[in-house]
């Protein structure tokens, strides 16, 4: 089931604003992923996280296409 | 034709500590969706090179294994004279009173087929050594080491093999989270 980030409670979101679903993974409380270095939780993962990984290529994070 | 390039220690930077990191990851072969490898027109050290991300079929997902300080070495052999083969041999230690460990030790048969990451201590954070492929897998012994009273723990120790073309750096993402 993916996962749908920031979605706010109403209104547009800016245009800038990036989104993007998890897909192909348990939906958990903590799902930690290793990259770089750095350990994301794709559960709790900021914007930054989420663009860096789609990225790379990352096949667990696509972006949403308004 | 082969690279022939230079290797220069002018611009060496940064901590060349020997052992691992303490902390490996493993997965059975089998449990694989897709094992990616270098790029097919790759040049140069990214012939050896795996950036794309493994991934896991459904409720899969790299397995962690932390291991003891000063325990863990990867090393790398020649095989046999004109190969180039590359006898890998990562040897670490987890104390023996862990029940996961007991898990791994009564799995270690020396025939399951695996793959594991590991970190030398003096690579970038990110990067890995990919020991085992899914043709070249690598598989896992162990043994108890009983320790004494007044000096070392009791201690599974475990010995990873596998042989390979090529020393392989695997630098894409390691998912702990199952795959659906």
């Amino acid at each position: 089931m993916a996962k749908v980030k920031n979605i706010p409670p109403a209104g547009d979101l800016p245009a800038s604003e990036p989104r993007y679903k998890i897909v192909g993974l348990q939906m958990l409380e903590t799902m930690p992923v290793h990259y770089a270095g750095e350990k994301y939780d794709l559960a709790d993962l900021s914007d930054q996280q989420a663009e860096r990984l789609i990225a790379k290529g990352y096949p667990h994070v696509i972006r949403i296409e308004p | 034709m082969c690279d022939v390039v230079d290797i220069l220690l002018g611009d060496q930077c940064g901590s060349n500590q020997g052992g691992t990191k303490l902390k490996f990851h493993y997965a059975n072969v089998g449990d694989f969706l897709a094992l990616k490898k270098p790029a097919p027109n790759a040049t140069g050290a990214a012939k050896s090179l795996i950036t794309e991300d493994h991934t896991f079929k459904s409720q899969k997902a790299w397995k962690t294994i932390e291991i003891v300080k000063n325990s863990g070495g990867l090393t790398i052999a020649p095989g046999g004279e004109n190969s180039g083969t590359k006898v890998m041999t990562l040897v670490f230690r987890v104390p023996s009173n862990n029940v996961n460990a007991r898990i791994l030790f009564n799995q270690a048969n020396g025939i399951s087929p695996f793959i594991f990451l590991s970190e030398d201590a003096n690579m970038e954070d990110g990067s890995y050594d990919q020991i085992g492929t899914e043709k070249q897998y690598a598989t896992i012994l162990g043994q108890k080491v009983a320790g004494t009273n007044d000096g070392e723990g009791g201690m599974y120790e475990f010995t990873v093999t596998a042989t390979q073309n090529d020393r392989l750096i695997y630098e894409g993402a390691v998912t702990l989270t199952p795959a659906t």
